[in-house]
């Protein structure tokens, strides 16, 4: 009897839950995704404190600033109807979009945006979320939907400081921004659960065209060997950054595969205090010896682009092709260089990589082969993230590494500032006053050109000085269930939720 | 007279052994080099010049499986040895004197003891690094306390025993009925206590290298290879499935040379002789 009525419950259960599925099928726009993400998302929720690539780059669908990337790397106007420049580019009026609503169903005002700038430039006492910020001289509310920002000086680049995360409008009524997550963007958070999920919902009263699905779910998959596996059960139906081992578990029939790159400078970069990489020459053969194109075909399958200099090939006018080539591989004219040395029969290095990255162990693993024909011996020491961090990055104690180098807006300025011999994050120590002198050109000019011809010198110099050995774009593989579909890359570390589409 | 007898598990296990070190010392007549890669190779699976097939990088997995358990045996072997010298030492001094020198000791083993092994490990490898040596020391700290606590209870036992209260007697040197009266007598524990602790090092090393703290790339440790191999297994099973059959057959012919009662009964046949 028992067991008839244990039958009778599961297949009701059963009934239910096919049924449930059909109501689904029926509304439009009410489906749902879950999507893998690789870290717990356990920064602030206060997009000017928010730390991690990872965080910022979810979040980019729950804030907006003045003004957003779109996915080709021009600005585009968000929570700003449009933008006017002044003559002299030193004076930003932006006005206001009319009837745009926090995700608490409150409209935007101009006190809102007041506070929210002079929050993140810094000028409530508080620190600037960007150096850049503190070229900001005045913000003046002009009327209720108009407000201009005054620049020091001129900044060809600041609009694109104010496209992202970092600078996002926020409410002034929300006294705990911290815990409290409020925003104007197309989707809004709902719920965290540590190590668990992180839950969107779709803002319905978006001012653009917003997103089809309705809930988002990011689960936490911080174990890479189970991805495929949960992908392949339907545990997840979308997950980004798969690398080269991942993708190919996946079978084609159930997923699209979409390919792009990671926007990321990897390189080995070149500690310029130790003995042998203050020898152009050891660098320049370092260089002509290194083939991208076989570290690519190890690590990728061939997928990737050259690079050639601190700028990768989304950054659009800044990025010179031609430098890709200057050391295509030669390993006669290297071992001519390395004779030209202080080091002709070569010398002892170690590389020390992040074990977490497999794409940067797995390079500096080519790396050694190929340093091996010019008589480098490359040892390789794997060291966990907060070791890199700390050892590395903060501590510049170290040889050389592999390892990629993001952008944190698309200003040429976010990738190229630290090299200048004083910036705080030059990790590399490199010190070349001809470089610093172009950059500060760039920095001080008044019109985009100037600044573009200053900034594509700065990437020249990198390249002729061979300032590091510059590999690749790492490509980027985000596999997405059938049932769904429209994933598109941008040129920032941002995932856009409004390009998913339900396959109807 | 000095014939050990062995009972048929040990003869199979003895059997094993002999054939993982043949396919081990074979490597060296095996031409493909370890760490050289191939793009054309890249996961192509068995063919006449690389039986075990290839891996991500077109690399002999082969070759890669006599090297990375060379490389695990000798990192096994010599942690066994730091491990039962200390453990051995430790332990005799704490079973032989008793009292303070126990309970001093004792209170030390007892807090190592409190740590899993294997974190006992990892911590080492944190702070001094990771590489083979390190390893090696690390594992080797980590089988001192299972060892000392082994032999000091021999050593209690055998302390009571007539023959050690005779030596005692005629004034035989501490360190003589130590060393050459009553070692002999508890080679039977010892010698498990080693078969179990080589094991347990090939596994841990395993472990470690699975973490990715193990040996450092491109040298490959069994572990090592079953990690890197982890991402491919859909695509390329023969990846995981050598060098995982490798460690099971070798772990399994250790085990059977430890097994059994077949010590005693073959030392104490000696004895009788």
């Amino acid at each position: 009897m028992k067991k008839i009525k244990t039958l009778v419950l599961f297949c009701l259960l059963a009934l239910t839950t096919v049924l449930c599925a059909c109501t689904d099928d029926k509304a439009k726009n009410s489906g749902s995704i879950t999507i893998g993400i690789a870290q717990d998302i356990d920064d602030s929720l206060d997009p000017h404190k928010m730390v991690a690539a990872g965080t910022k780059e979810i979040f980019f669908n729950v804030f907006e600033g003045l003004v957003k990337p779109d996915s080709n790397g021009n600005i585009v106007p968000a929570v700003a109807e449009s933008v006017e420049v002044s003559e002299d580019k030193l004076c930003y009026t932006f006005k206001l979009r009319n009837g745009i609503k926090f995700h608490d169903g409150n409209a935007v005002t101009i006190e809102d945006l007041e506070y929210s700038i002079n929050k993140f430039a810094g000028r409530d006492g508080g620190e600037p979320v960007s150096s850049a910020f503190l070229n900001v001289s005045e913000v003046n509310v002009i009327s209720d939907d108009t407000i201009e920002i005054r620049l020091a000086s001129a900044d060809p680049a600041f609009l694109s400081y104010l496209a992202s995360v970092e600078a996002a409008i926020i409410p002034k009524s929300n006294a705990t921004p911290d815990t409290v997550c409020i925003g104007t963007g197309p989707y809004k958070y709902v719920s965290r659960s540590p190590l668990q999920n992180v839950v969107f919902e779709r803002f319905d009263e978006y001012w653009g065209e917003g997103g089809d699905i309705k809930n988002v779910t990011f689960k936490i998959c911080t174990n890479a060997d189970t991805i495929a596996m949960e992908l392949e059960g339907g545990t997840i139906d979308m997950c980004i950054h798969l690398t080269k081992g991942q993708k190919m578990q996946l079978d084609k029939e159930n997923f699209t595969i979409y390919e792009g790159t990671m926007n990321l400078v990897q390189a080995l970069y070149l500690n310029h205090s130790f003995e042998p990489f203050n020898d152009v020459n050891v660098r320049q053969a370092m260089n002509y010896v290194c083939d991208a194109q076989e570290i690519m075909d190890y690590v990728s399958d061939g997928a990737g682009s050259k690079i050639g200099t601190s700028i990768y090939p989304s950054f659009g006018k800044y990025f010179d092709e031609s430098l890709t080539s200057v050391y295509d591989v030669n390993v006669d004219k290297a071992k001519e260089l390395m004779a030209k040395s202080a080091y002709p029969d070569g010398f002892d290095m170690t590389i020390t990589v992040p074990s977490n990255y497999e794409q940067h162990v797995d390079t500096a693993l080519v790396l050694k082969n190929q340093l091996a024909l010019i008589g480098i011996n490359a040892s390789i020491e794997k060291v966990d993230w907060d070791t890199w961090i700390n050892d590395v990055y903060l501590g510049r104690n170290y040889e050389s590494t592999v390892i990629g180098v993001d952008a944190a807006n698309l200003s040429a300025n976010a990738l190229l500032s630290r090299f200048t011999s004083e910036a705080g994050d030059n990790f590399t120590n490199y010190n070349n006053p001809a470089y610093d002198e172009a950059f500060n050109n760039a920095v001080n000019a008044t019109d985009d050109e100037t600044a573009t011809k200053y900034f594509k010198e700065c990437a020249r110099i990198l390249n002729s000085d061979a300032a590091n050995v510059y590999i690749q774009d790492l490509p980027d593989f985000v596999a997405i269930n059938k049932k769904f579909e429209g994933y598109s890359f941008y040129p920032l570390y941002v995932l856009d939720l409004t390009k998913i589409k339900t396959v109807k | 007279m000095n014939k050990i007898k062995l009972n048929n598990q040990k003869k199979i296990g003895l059997i094993i052994i002999a054939v993982m070190i043949v396919f081990v010392l074979s490597g060296f007549l095996n031409r493909n080099s370890f760490d050289a890669m191939n793009k054309d190779l890249i996961l192509k699976g068995s063919s006449i010049l690389h039986p075990f097939g290839c891996d991500e990088f077109g690399r002999d997995i082969l070759k890669r499986t006599q090297v990375g358990m060379g490389i695990s045996v000798a990192i096994s072997f010599f942690s066994v040895i730091i491990g039962t010298f200390f453990g051995t030492l430790i332990g005799a001094l704490c079973g032989y004197f008793g009292g303070i020198v126990d309970d001093f000791l004792n209170a030390i083993i007892n807090v190592l003891f409190a740590v899993p092994s294997l974190l006992l490990a990892l911590v080492f490898v944190s702070l001094f690094g990771s590489g083979m040596v390190q390893v090696t020391v690390a594992l080797g700290i980590a089988i001192v306390p299972s060892f000392a606590k082994m032999m000091r209870s021999e050593f209690k036992k055998q302390r009571e025993l007539e023959y050690v209260k005779m030596a005692k007697l005629i004034k035989v040197p501490t360190a003589r009925i130590i060393f050459v009266h009553i070692l002999p007598n508890v080679l039977e524990t010892f010698l498990n206590c080693v078969f179990i602790a080589f094991n347990n090092c090939i596994l841990a090393e395993a472990g470690l290298s699975f973490l990715g703290i193990g040996v450092q790339p491109p040298l490959a440790s069994l572990g090592s290879l079953l990690s890197d191999a982890g991402g491919y297994i859909r695509s390329a099973p023969y990846m995981v499935l050598f060098p995982a059959l490798s460690l099971i057959l070798l772990l399994f012919g250790i085990g059977l040379l430890s097994s059994g009662e077949s010590f005693h009964h073959a030392y104490s046949k000696r004895f009788k002789d």
